[in-house]
């Protein structure tokens, strides 16, 4: 195989003239003489340009190896790339037991080339709509009566529907103008279907979703974000209807950060005074249904049972032991990160 | 028939979180129940556990004398309607309502009929061929009803169904939803954390605090017997006004003092009182508690139809057209704390009062009205009857007794 992938870039050399160095994992092939490699970065995204060496890189695959090759030049030499990288996509013949489905999940995965997907693309009519991925898992619920309730969601040949394994589903949904005047958000979608699903089949299903992408080509970003929505819910133990990942967006971002610090912030941030709020689950009952309702006095008043005053007394009382108003934004969104590093470290 | 019983229901999550404690209840056949509590209070929780949506920690589920715990959902003969309408957008009105009955594999005459039926009870035989985004929300909302209605489950299960119509639609669909449960003559269950649809629609209201049920009474009874300071509280716009407060005097004449005011409580409410010597001039405190729209300060009744008076200042004046809300401080309290509503209380007086900011009004106090709560266990003390208060007694323990 070595040989095919040199003599590839050796016929390329020949009909273009244009150089090209490949980096493997474990081998490097050039057609440049006496050149050793250079590239130290290989974690980018499909390009990457060098403007001090005037060199492009990008990613090639062949027969299932993957390859960084690089060439010389800038943004320019974009189409030169591109060009390469559809050479090398139609020097072999691909195994036929790549079935669609297998195909759709390595595209989810963000697994296959742009160029494969713009194929796919084409030869399935993708519509060109902004789209987004919702995952289910059914526990030992029928695969098949939710599949049902979720063709019915879907605009008819548009959306794509996928059954991942035993009890995992997940669809891609495009934002076409019906969709787009009836949900204002993938959660609004997503909780119309898992209320469909209880009152239709009796049972409950865990629903994530991830954001919206512009198009089919960037799908695996709301794939992957809807999966770490689902994931961060069960640790993080987050009660809701729809796991979005955008509502978990906070969380995720402080999960990710090191746990010492963390705990450095929460020194920082919450004095002994302050800790009596945190500490204290009526407050922050108070707090965080206050900002469910979008601070809104009387929405929170009515839900807590709450006198109006009795309210305005509390919030008083948060100000005092914190120094956070959260009546004003800018307060409320620290109080709320306060709490999410709370709930992150304890 | 569609009778439930509830008995000693827990509900408690792997992480330990208690979300239902001990929750018992009896439904008969066509009851209209409404849970209601504030947030987090285990209503909607009780609600999916009777659906079989969320398993039952603990616990037992009869419906019509059948135990439920380990019953599939769709065999419990339930139809649920939610906040969200949650209807199909690609199809027709008709289909979105047929829907689940094709699931069920019923014969396509028996769905005509059921969906032709169920769009004549619920107004929507014009709007059958529409898709949901023609609808407006309470037509949507309809539709949602109309899907459960179809299936004629035994039981009704609606959570929040209300919620995201506006005020003027909601309170029409608050007397559809009455006129549809005559109408239909089935069990309703109805979740919802607004007073006034558990008030308006209930025939009897489940009050729920942290996952324990406080009271279960009829509209009325909640309104004249609150068990506790929660339920008193919550029962009533505006909500009760509490002082704190002794009882002095002697038993035939027993005075409730609370800070610079003195009423005289009437004879029939002295001898309603379970314990009267524990509170009677000793440090027992109690919660003295009268709704706003038992004080008054019509010039032509205060002083003269019996009733005590007490001296307030008006704070703030909110007219609301109907009537008028005087918020006013207690005559001796110079607090400036606007916020602290425990310095306040509310009068609900006639729209044609004439008292005003910053004025000192004296209130007549309908005392016959008033409620007596322990302060420390935040019960009632008094009882709704003679009859109540012996067996009261009677079944009292002995060493309590003496």
């Amino acid at each position: 195989m070595v040989t095919e992938v040199e003599s590839l870039i050796y016929k390329i050399k020949e009909r273009t003239g244009i150089d090209i160095s490949l980096y493997g994992e474990k081998a490097f092939f050039t057609t440049k003489e006496n050149y050793l490699p250079i590239l130290k970065q290989f974690d980018f995204e499909d390009f990457l340009v060098d403007e001090e060496l005037n060199k492009l890189y990008f990613k090639v695959e062949y027969k299932g190896v993957k390859f960084v090759a690089e060439i010389d030049g800038g943004e320019k030499e974009k189409v030169v790339a591109e060009l390469i990288l559809s050479v090398f996509e139609n020097s072999y013949v691909k195994p036929n037991e790549f079935s669609e489905e297998a195909f759709l999940k390595t595209a989810l995965e963000g697994e296959t080339t742009k160029i494969q997907l713009q194929k796919y693309i084409k030869r399935k009519n993708i519509p060109p709509y902004r789209c987004f991925c919702l995952v289910a898992l059914l526990g030992n619920h029928k695969v098949s009566d939710v599949l049902e309730i979720l063709e019915n969601y879907s605009s008819k040949g548009k959306d794509i529907s996928l059954v991942l394994g035993e009890d995992f589903i997940v669809q891609v949904k495009f934002l076409d103008e019906t969709a787009s005047s009836v949900y204002q958000s993938p959660t609004e979608y997503a909780e119309s279907l898992l209320k469909s699903v209880e009152n239709e089949l009796g049972y409950p299903i865990d629903v994530a979703v991830g954001a919206e992408v512009s198009s089919f080509l960037e799908v695996s970003t709301s794939y992957k974000q809807a999966l770490s929505a689902m994931r961060m819910q069960e640790n993080l133990e987050i009660k809701g209807e729809v796991y979005s990942f955008k509502g978990m967006f906070l969380s995720k971002i402080l999960e990710e950060m090191p746990k010492h610090k963390i705990e450095e912030y929460i020194r920082t941030l919450v004095d002994d005074n302050a800790k009596t709020i945190f500490t204290d689950s009526e407050m922050i009952l108070t707090a965080e249904e206050f900002l469910k309702n979008d601070l809104n006095f009387s929405e929170t008043s009515r839900k807590l049972y709450l006198h109006r005053n009795t309210l305005v007394y509390r919030l008083d009382k948060i100000q005092k032991a914190t120094g956070l108003d959260i009546r004003k934004f800018s307060d409320a969104v620290t109080f709320r990160l306060i709490t999410l590093l709370y709930k992150t470290i304890y | 028939m569609s009778s439930l019983l509830l008995k000693n229901i827990y509900k408690v999550y792997p992480s330990g979180v208690t979300a239902v404690t001990d929750f018992n209840l009896d439904i008969e056949d066509k009851e209209f129940i409404v849970f209601v509590g504030p947030s987090g209070c285990g209503k909607s929780t009780t609600l999916r556990m009777i659906a079989g949506l969320e398993e039952i920690t603990d616990g037992e589920l009869y419906i019509d004398g059948v135990l439920m715990n380990d019953v599939e959902p769709k065999d419990r003969d339930i139809a649920m309607v939610f906040q969200n309408y949650a209807l199909y957008p690609h199809m027709s009105i008709y289909d979105n309502m047929a829907f689940g009955l094709k699931l069920r594999k019923m014969p396509k005459e028996e769905i005509d009929a059921r969906v032709q039926e169920a769009a004549r009870i619920l107004g929507l035989e014009m709007y059958l061929q529409r898709k949901p985004k023609a609808l407006s929300g309470g037509q949507k909302q309809r539709v949602a009803l109309g899907r459960a209605i179809v299936r004629e489950p035994k039981v009704f299960l609606l959570d929040e169904p209300l919620s995201n119509l506006d005020a003027k639609l909601r309170a029409q669909m608050r007397t559809e939803l009455t006129k549809l449960h005559h109408k239909l003559a089935t069990t309703f269950i109805y979740v919802t954390h607004d007073q006034i649809e558990a008030m308006t629609m209930g025939t009897r209201i489940v009050v729920m605090k942290d996952g324990f049920m406080q009271q279960v009474d009829t509209p009325q009874n909640l309104y004249d017997y609150p068990i506790n300071l929660f339920v008193a509280g919550f029962i009533g716009t505006p909500q009760m006004n509490f002082f704190d407060a002794k009882l002095t005097g002697t038993p035939d004449e027993v005075y409730v003092e609370f800070g610079d005011g003195k009423v005289l409580l009437p004879k029939e409410k002295v001898e309603l009182i379970y314990n009267l010597e524990d509170y009677l001039n000793t440090d027992k405190e109690v919660k003295f508690g009268i709704r706003p729209e038992d004080l008054s300060d019509d010039e032509r009744f205060v002083g003269k139809d019996g009733n005590p008076v007490i001296d307030v200042k008006v704070d703030v004046l909110e007219m609301l057209g109907a009537e008028t809300l005087l918020y006013c401080k207690l005559k001796g309290d110079e607090t400036d704390d606007v916020v602290d509503s425990t310095a306040t209380m509310i009068a609900k007086v006639d729209a044609r009062s004439k008292s005003a900011m910053g004025q000192n009004v004296k209130l007549s106090v309908a005392v016959k009205h008033c409620h007596l709560f322990d302060k420390e266990t935040e019960m009632t003390i008094m009882a709704r009857n003679l009859a109540q208060k012996e067996e009261f007694l009677a079944n009292k323990p002995v060493a309590d007794a003496e």
